[in-house]
């Protein structure tokens, strides 16, 4: 089971970085697709550059929004964790299971 | 190159493979602290703060039974919680 | 809840292949205590005298029992050779004699597990490189970066187009370095695998509590890890080991952490129960 703690010494704080992360995330999302978009060529170039910068300005309010709160850090390590759980699952779920170490002497036993 | 062992970040390195890691007495003459679910409690809020995660960080199940899965749970709650907790 | 306290205990370090039942060995160990070896045939046993599991929630005090520990279980390696170490807060309730007991009930086991270990130790490997050697070169062969490049020459400097560009200019390196990571990680565990007993990757295999301040280089954005390796070698090899990461280091902008020889604590099969045992081999 996977708990993360927003308790900690400033409960809001945590609060605050969890929705900031959640939306950092969903802004990642936004422009993969845009990229994808853009690189299959069902975007005009005016389209390219609306998005392009409605995004830009999103993430320059976040940024502002992290500073402001404090929060950078805490936002960055948060970030840091997903990625490591998401990593395992993406790249590592159909990777044969490791033998158990040991196996190499003791099977025989 | 030759391996080392004196400097103090090569022996950290290993400090958490002792935890979890080592032979498993199967038997009950032992007692050990995986009777509690798995890790004791204080031992638990220890290795909370022994890790490098912040405040926020995510923790895993550990489970001790199955050696080849050992993970840990550990949670980061205040000292008051842990007392009052037993799950 | 668990009862932590009992009346009289032996704290159980490792086991270990001794000469003769006069050997003798005493190390200060968890929490101070002084240790003794008990002698059953031709095992010995390493422990200290005890009546309470070790808890706390203090970290210093922790990481501190683990180093006497750890010190412990060295020490009786140096002295013996391969023992086989037991998880930290093993207690076996009773006195000397009632280890003696135990240990005759798993005398067989004890001796074959110690046969098989003799002359393997467990060895750390870690591998990191800078970030800017991942990229060099990347550009130039990869056809994609170099037409994203273009565009953003062509782009207004901080418009939106060119915003989406140079996103997807760092999406397709990042896919590329970790190509590169990968191929060079695997490498290296091939080449290791060729000396070694056992080659386990850290990262892919179970999931540690990282205990060490390892993540901070990373946290610099300016390195990456490459690989965290665990090996079971035989001590013959170890210098071939050693070769081969020499060829490692050598490459521009990596370093090579290599520790040990440890005692096996990964390693090491459950004891007292032969089920457990082949479960744990499966």
């Amino acid at each position: 089971m996977t708990r993360i703690n927003v308790d900690g010494e400033n409960a809001r704080d945590g609060l605050m970085t969890i929705v900031v992360t959640l939306v950092e995330l969903l802004v990642d999302a936004m422009e993969r697709e845009a990229i994808r978009r853009m690189e299959s060529g069902m975007l005009t170039d005016k389209e390219v550059e609306r998005l392009g910068t409605q995004l830009a300005s999103l993430e320059a309010e976040i940024d502002q929004l992290k500073t402001d709160q404090g929060i950078d850090e805490s936002v960055d390590d948060l970030r840091g964790e997903l990625n490591e759980l998401v990593d395992d699952l993406v790249n590592h779920v159909d990777e044969p299971r490791q033998p158990h170490p040991g196996y190499s002497l003791f099977k025989d036993e | 190159m030759r391996p080392t062992k004196r400097d103090d970040d090569a022996v950290v390195d290993l400090l958490d493979v002792i935890l979890r890691d080592g032979a498993v007495l199967e038997a009950d003459v032992i007692i050990t602290v995986a009777d509690i679910p798995l890790v004791g409690l204080k031992l638990r809020a220890a290795l909370a703060g022994m890790t490098t995660m912040t405040k926020y960080g995510i923790f895993e199940e550990w489970d001790w039974r199955y050696r080849h899965r050992a993970r840990a749970e550990i949670t980061e709650e205040s000292h008051s919680h842990s007392k009052n907790t037993n799950e | 809840m668990n009862d932590a306290t009992i009346k009289e205990g032996r704290y159980l370090y490792c086991a270990v292949s001794i000469p003769d039942r006069e050997s003798d060995f005493s190390v200060t160990g968890v929490d101070d205590e002084p240790t003794a070896l008990i002698a059953i045939d031709d095992v010995g046993l390493v422990v200290h005298e005890c009546n309470s599991l070790y808890d706390t929630d203090e970290v210093d005090l922790l990481r501190k029992w683990l180093l006497q520990h750890q010190q412990v279980v060295d020490a009786v390696g140096a002295c013996f050779g391969t023992p086989l170490p037991f998880r930290f807060d093993t207690i076996i309730r009773g006195n000397d004699d009632r280890v003696r007991e135990w240990a005759h009930e798993q005398a067989d086991g004890l001796s074959r597990h110690l046969d098989t270990l003799s002359g393997f130790w467990e060895y750390h490997v870690g591998v990191t490189v800078e970030e800017r050697e991942l990229e060099a070169g990347l550009e130039a062969r990869d056809e994609q970066l170099q037409e994203i490049t273009t565009r953003i020459d062509e782009s207004e400097t901080d418009g939106g187009t060119n915003f989406l560009l140079e996103k997807q200019y760092k999406q397709r390196l990042a896919v590329l370095k970790r190509r590169r990571r990968d191929e060079r990680a695997r490498t290296l565990c091939d080449r290791l695998a060729d000396i070694a007993h056992e080659v386990h990757d850290r990262d892919t295999g179970q999931r540690s509590i990282d205990l060490t301040d390892s993540k901070d280089d990373e946290d610099d954005r300016m390195t990456a890890q490459l690989a965290r390796l665990t090996l079971l070698a035989h001590e013959d090899r170890e210098e071939e080991i050693g070769d081969i990461l020499d060829d490692v280091a050598v490459k521009p902008g990596v370093t090579v952490r290599f520790t040990g020889p440890w005692p096996p604590y990964t390693f090491t099969p459950a004891i007292g129960d032969e089920q457990e045992c082949k479960n744990a081999t499966n």
